[in-house]
């Protein structure tokens, strides 16, 4: 269980969260709605400690992880697998060798073992033939991809995905969509999902948040979303999904 | 004032962080081999040509300026010693540097820069991998263990590039030749001038880590890190330069 207490984040004299308060239950997927720049990627980061709180505390199983020596986080980070927006993959390396790269940087595995391990996960994104192509070869739809095998390679507890889908056709925006459940369904994974794309958050959400300018909005099973009085939940739900009823379907 | 001053500080205490983050990962934390070979070959075997052709032409300029000044006073026979102790002192390990400067610490500077934009950077720290240890910490230690060797080789050429400039004026064979450049030269030569060049090979790796691994503002950002580790370094170069050369008097 992941649990943010009262995060507060700025950066120069934007205040990104504020005061933020959230808890992460084991083996269910969150997702995490909000306009553009209403820190839900920051929030992300915070969960993995690329930054810290200003203020606040993030807790995993109860662990104050800004308390963690090297080594603590290093093995925290083990449990984790983070789908960044724009992949994030390594410019130097073929597709193989992306997806290797956890592998052999934590477990020592026989060069068939990680050929299986590389195969497998590629095969779950439907790109088993795409290992020795290089990032650059790559659409922006193979390379999200590329990054979710690469993430999920090392059988994470918790998986975080910033934008999934975001550039993404929508039969590809759906296989992950579906790769999310997937994951979830077989792995018990806990997801964090910060997305725009309303078809993939009600085909995955267990949960929704909805952050304004750093405050949450919103905290329950998304589709009381509709039915919230708030008006500032309710135009965003009005803006975001009534106006496309048929991307629902 | 002070808003003007703070800036630098801010850079000056931000720089200083990175020099200890350097040194703590460097002792504390397992050495990445494999990423410093790599660097070795960028940095070392990727300069080779580029070194090569500044050195000769260096030795082949150094030659033919120094021997119209020395036929003035009849001392030709000097011209040997001239180039080698001036290569081997001064010349060479601050061309290698200059040269090294612009090609790898813009390199580094722009490499790192955009790793850092592209969030891959991010991407190894979230795979448990230390960041600064796997790029940093390989780049600088291998411009340091480069720059002397690159030293060395400009050196060689440079020597080699003098005897071509006295061919232009009149004959001399290679033996004579290299018999009188190294007539006077000694360790208390050889020693200062290679050594001087792992301070420069740590500017280079230093300057091109912090600038790339630092980069804020998206590609603008990285070109600007690539610019300003170039002009950085090159300039630190020079001033270590001064304060190298009073040392090695006082040492050497």
């Amino acid at each position: 269980m992941i649990e943010l207490i009262r995060v507060f984040k700025r950066f120069g004299s934007l205040q990104v969260l504020n005061g933020v308060s959230l808890t992460f239950r084991k083996g269910e997927n969150t997702v995490i709605l909000g306009k553009s720049g209403t820190g839900k990627s920051v929030l992300l980061k915070h969960v993995v400690r690329i930054l810290e709180p200003d203020s606040g505390t993030v807790l995993a199983d109860g662990r104050d992880i800004s308390q963690f020596s090297d080594s603590e986080l290093m093995e925290y980070r083990k449990t984790l697998g983070f789908l960044f927006q724009g992949a994030a993959l390594y410019d130097s390396l073929s597709v193989f060798e992306n997806v290797a790269f956890p592998l052999r940087r934590h477990l020592k595995l026989t060069e068939t073992q990680i050929t299986d391990r590389v195969t497998e996960a590629l095969s779950w994104v439907s790109l088993p033939d795409a290992g020795s192509k290089m990032p650059s070869e790559l659409s922006g739809g193979m390379r999200k991809r590329v990054g979710l095998a690469r993430s999920l390679i090392l059988n994470p507890a918790v998986m975080l995905y910033d934008e999934p889908t975001t550039g993404l056709d929508p039969i590809t925006s759906n296989e992950i969509s579906d790769l999310i459940l997937k994951l979830q369904k077989q792995f018990g994974t806990t997801g964090l999902i910060v997305t725009h794309d309303m078809p993939c958050a009600f085909k995955v959400a267990d949960r929704a948040v909805l952050l304004s300018e750093g405050n949450l909005l919103y905290d329950g099973e998304i589709t009381g979303l509709e039915k919230s009085v708030d008006p500032l939940v309710h135009h965003f739900y009005q803006t975001s999904v009534a106006k496309r009823p048929e991307q629902l379907s | 004032m002070t808003g003007n001053l703070s800036p630098f500080f801010i850079w000056f205490g931000d720089a200083f962080l990175f020099l200890r983050d350097f040194l703590v990962s460097l002792f504390r934390k397992k050495f990445e081999w494999k990423q410093f070979a790599r660097q070795l070959d960028v940095i070392g075997t990727g300069s080779l040509l580029l070194v090569g052709i500044s050195g000769l032409a260096i030795g082949v300029v150094l030659s033919m300026q120094f021997n119209a000044t020395l036929a003035r006073f009849g001392a030709e026979s000097l011209l040997p010693s001239m180039i080698s102790l001036s290569v081997i002192r001064e010349i060479g390990p601050i061309i290698t540097a200059l040269v090294v400067a612009g090609r790898v610490a813009s390199g580094i500077g722009a490499e790192l820069g955009s790793m850092r934009v592209t969030e891959q950077i991010d991407a190894l720290d979230v795979s448990a991998v230390d960041s600064f240890n796997f790029l940093v910490v390989p780049r600088i230690v291998a411009g340091i263990a480069a720059l002397p060797l690159l030293t060395i080789y400009c050196d060689f050429i440079a020597i080699g590039g003098g005897y071509i400039g006295i061919l232009i004026e009149r004959t001399i064979t290679f033996q004579e030749y290299i018999s009188a450049a190294i007539r006077f030269i000694g360790p208390d030569d050889i020693f200062p001038g290679v050594l001087k060049t792992t301070v420069f090979g740590f500017i280079i790796g230093f300057v091109g880590s912090y600038n790339g691994y630092k980069t804020t503002g998206g590609t603008v950002g990285v070109g600007l890190s690539a610019t300003n580790a170039v002009v950085l370094a090159s300039l630190l170069i020079i001033v270590a330069e001064v304060l190298l050369v009073k040392i090695s008097i006082l040492f050497f």
